[in-house]
């Protein structure tokens, strides 16, 4: 799969991968492309050019991951990041996805409380998302941060950085509601508010999986070189 | 623990005609016993098919249903003595006058043990339902063990293979299936099981 550079348009990322939209507005960047070119528009916004392109270019293919390159920005672009992907979650991709399995319960005749049920455990699943997530925002990022910016000022603490297993967990569930849906939905269902939901679960699916990726292969590993070097 | 036979009927000639019948049927075990009594539920846990012989009037019903729940694949057959025998046709599998040619007897329980095994398709085994019932209740291993007398070796085991069957990992998640599936009742789960 091709990798792209600081010399592409930025219009033809989208038009190859037109999942690469919401990343790209993520980083502040927006519509209004013209023929500008990645690192045009880069500098335009102010995005650093080679973070932009790396995690662009992860998102693009999973089988992308210059870890070396990634672990060579400052901890602060990557918080920076995971934090407008944090937003997008919570602000767009969760409740989109809670009003669909929604529409979809209200579009089956039978409204019978095992279907409820599917909503049930999204919206669970909902809820234990939220809390990781802003666990990760009031401990974890924070303490990033304060490694970079005024590492005397740290007390030292032991954190616990078991995060991958919180992800692993995290990805079980989506994937079981997917199974769920798809496996034991009634017949009598809207079938466009089905497909729009699918999609919307397999978008946000790969997003995690990718910001999971980001967070345990990156960010977890600088935080343990800072936490050394602030020792 | 394989496949069992366990005969419960007080009349001994009847027993050993019984139990002549079904001598060497595929490494069954066969087990023979007066009354119902006599039967440790505890000992039958790890019994992958049991079929139970007993007479169809008899008062066990409901420590015959409790050994039910508690077992894997079963069959249960009352046995009727005469015609004029009160039984309660729903407690059975099958039932078989006493004066069943033991020929056909023997049919019944070779086309029983000789089911296709359910593990080679995807639909669960009704002993991995049961196990299933326990996770959607919220049990953990230890209890569902403690409640169908097996190891907790077993009930991991069965887990697996649920999983494996379903492709749902998570215990909400097998929590969901069970509930659609009718396994469980919606009701009697409640909301934290699914967080």
């Amino acid at each position: 799969m091709q990798e792209f550079t600081k010399t592409d348009k930025m219009v033809h990322l989208v038009q190859n991968n037109h999942s690469l939209l919401p990343v790209i507005h993520r980083f502040g960047i927006r519509l209004g492309f013209g023929n500008k070119t990645v690192e045009e528009l880069c500098s335009v916004y102010g995005v650093n050019t080679d973070f932009f392109l790396a995690i662009v270019n992860t998102f693009h293919n999973k089988n992308y991951f210059p870890k070396a390159q990634l672990l060579s920005f400052s901890p602060l672009l990557i918080v920076d990041y995971l934090k407008k992907t944090h937003a997008y979650y919570v602000g767009f991709s969760l409740p989109q996805i809670e009003e669909l399995i929604h529409q979809l319960l209200l579009s089956t005749p039978q409204q019978n409380s095992e279907m409820k049920m599917i909503e049930t455990f999204y919206l669970a699943y909902k809820r234990k998302l939220l809390e990781h997530l802003k666990e990760e925002e009031e401990t974890i990022f924070p303490y990033v941060e304060m490694l970079v910016l005024k590492p005397q000022e740290v007390e030292h603490r032991n954190f616990d950085f078991n995060f991958e297993k919180e992800h692993e967990h995290v990805d079980f569930e989506l994937n079981d509601l997917k199974k769920l849906i798809l496996k034991y939905l009634v017949p009598e269902y809207d079938e466009w508010v089905c497909n729009k939901l699918m999609e919307e679960i397999y978008r946000f699916e790969k997003d995690m999986h990718d910001h999971s990726r980001m967070e345990d292969a990156i960010l977890i590993p600088h935080v343990l070189h800072l936490m050394k070097t602030a020792e | 623990m394989g496949q069992t036979v366990i005969i419960i009927y007080p009349a001994e000639l009847v027993r050993r005609g019984l139990v002549s019948a079904l001598e060497d049927l595929q490494g069954a075990r066969i087990v023979s016993v007066a009354t119902f009594t006599e039967v440790r539920l505890q000992d039958y846990a790890a019994v992958a098919k049991l079929l139970l012989i007993v007479p169809a009037s008899c008062e066990c019903t409901g420590d015959l249903l409790e050994l039910r729940t508690r077992i894997g694949e079963h069959l249960l057959i009352g046995i009727v003595s005469n015609e004029n025998e009160k039984y309660n046709q729903d407690t059975f599998d099958k039932v078989l006058p006493l004066d069943t040619p033991a020929r056909q007897l023997r049919k019944a329980a070779e086309g029983f043990f000789e089911q296709e095994d359910a593990a080679l398709n995807d639909e669960l085994t009704a002993r991995e339902k049961e196990v299933l019932r326990l996770i959607a209740l919220g049990n953990t291993n230890k209890a569902i063990a403690e409640s169908l007398f097996i190891s907790t070796h077993t009930v991991i085991s069965h887990r697996k293979n649920i999983t494996e069957k379903l492709g749902i990992k998570s215990i909400p998640g097998l929590t969901v299936y069970a509930i659609i599936q009718k396994i469980v009742a919606p009701t009697d789960i409640s909301a934290d099981h699914l967080s």
